[in-house]
């Protein structure tokens, strides 16, 4: 069998993707992100390159922002891609 | 901590975002690295931190984006100063304690002594102001070197000594010399004689042969130990003898007192002078005229201490009372109260390494005073060293 020649693409290195680091589910770093649409308690909803992330849940809150990554602090109950 | 402090020093607002779309500020803000924080979303928008001077310049771009903005809260220096400008008072007050503060701080306030046993602080204090180091004085004028150099000099019970004048507080640590113990000379052979008359009672006889027994009367100067001592192949030897003897012995004190004496009385009247001591400084804050005559001065100083440091500001009280002098005629029971007094202070300086075994006391009332007339019963060591000379084989005692 013809072993293919082309290796996978690391993960962190596809452009244009976001990196999710999830702790538990109270903690959430989002790497990749180009803005916020919406701030609220039970929504927070961000833009990044390729698609925009909705991250529900109760208390949420935005603790820490950059220009390409924000930290999301509460209890997060759900995640959506929105392409 | 540190970033509180920072944030505070600089001044920062709490502020409220509403309008249609208040997201778009924090993107605006995220693009243009104006710092922020404590984000909480609102029902109208979200509420936040940020520098006061941050907060000056996101004025405008909130226009642009249609948000509107409140300040909820200020906190920090510049509202401080602010709210206090038409306070000058205030602001001198400040500087002046700052300048103060600064000046004092150049002077010592205290000298504390650490390692001092047997050398008084009193002592070392005194010896400390004979070298000009002492409490007010510059620090900058302090040659730490010279004043230990000096203190060791003055103070041979001194072993080691430093001088440590970083903060106000100047520590002097100190090491004291230990003396070395007497050694007993034990070359030359000697006898043990009584110094007084006495019964025996107790002998205790590290060396040389015991010639008394216990209960034996001896007078004075009579052979209590002999240094001749037997040796085992029956030739003889002289020896440093060394015993504690101890014999009951007579004592007889008798105390006179007159019949009529001066006494000075404590009157009511006195004088007063006050001083308040500043660093070196003694200010006067009473005068008063000295009277002539018999006097006794009191003297008091209080130092104001704040946080275990006693701070070079107190207040010294001078007090002198006149004493009135008037003849006294003494009754035969002040006279005996008097004398026994007397006794017992006799008693406790001559008889003060003897334990007294009996003791009978009368007072007579004499031609001019009274009398009182003790007989004592003390036993002590009666011990006395007689040195032998010997001079080829003779023996001179």
């Amino acid at each position: 069998m013809k072993k293919s020649s082309k290796k996978p693409k690391p993960f962190e290195l596809s452009c244009f993707k976001p990196v999710l680091e999830f702790t538990g589910d109270e903690h959430v770093l989002v790497e990749g992100s180009t803005g916020v649409v919406r701030y609220e308690n039970e929504l927070i909803k961000l833009n990044t390159r390729s698609m925009a992330i909705c991250f529900y849940g109760r208390g949420l809150r935005l603790t820490c922002i950059s220009p390409t990554a924000v930290i999301i602090e509460g209890c997060i109950t759900k995640t959506e891609f929105v392409r | 901590m540190l970033l509180k402090i920072i944030r505070l020093l600089r001044g920062y607002v709490v502020f409220a975002v509403s309008g249609a779309f208040p997201e778009r500020l924090i993107n605006l803000l995220n693009t243009r690295g104006i710092r922020y924080w404590d984000i909480v979303p609102s029902e109208y928008g979200f509420s936040g931190c940020m520098l006061l001077s941050d907060y000056l310049r996101i004025r405008p771009t909130a226009r642009r984006v249609r948000v509107r903005l409140r300040v909820k809260e200020r906190r920090g220096l510049p509202f401080f100063a602010c709210r206090y400008r038409s306070r000058k008072g205030l602001l001198i007050g400040a500087a002046a304690s700052l300048v103060i503060l600064m000046f004092l701080s150049q002077f010592v306030w205290d000298v504390r002594f650490v390692g001092n046993d047997k050398i008084s602080s009193s002592q070392l204090y005194s010896a400390c102001e004979k070298c000009g180091f002492r409490v007010g004085m510059f620090k900058g004028s302090l040659d730490v070197i010279e004043v230990e150099r000096k203190l060791e000099l003055m103070l041979p019970d001194i072993r080691w000594l430093s001088v440590n004048a970083l903060n106000n507080v100047a520590t002097v640590e100190i090491k004291e010399r230990e003396k070395k113990p007497k050694l007993a000379e034990r070359t030359y052979p000697c006898n043990i004689k009584a110094s007084e008359d006495g019964v025996i009672t107790n002998i205790i006889t590290h060396s040389g042969t015991c010639e008394v027994k216990r209960g034996s009367a001896v007078t004075r100067n009579q052979l209590l130990v002999n240094s001749v001592v037997a040796s085992g192949d029956e030739s003889l030897r002289y020896v440093h003898s060394d015993a504690e003897i101890f014999a009951d012995v007579r004592r007889n004190k008798r105390i006179i007192i007159p019949k009529t004496n001066n006494k000075l009385t404590l009157g009511d009247k006195y004088t007063e002078k006050e001083n308040l001591k500043f660093l070196f400084f003694d200010i006067p804050l009473s005068f008063s005229s000295s009277l002539d005559g018999t006097k006794l001065m009191t003297y008091s100083e209080e130092a104001v201490v704040g946080n275990d440091v006693t701070l070079p500001l107190g207040r010294t009280l001078e007090r002198t009372y006149y004493l009135s002098q008037s003849r006294q005629t003494l009754s035969k029971k002040q006279a005996e109260s008097l004398l026994k007094t007397r006794l017992a202070l006799c008693e406790c300086f001559a008889f003060g390494n003897c334990e007294i075994r009996q003791k009978s006391a009368f007072v007579t009332e004499t031609e001019g005073g009274f009398a009182l007339n003790a007989d004592f019963v003390i036993n002590k060591n009666i011990a006395k060293e007689q040195k032998l000379y010997i001079k080829g084989s003779d023996m001179v005692q």
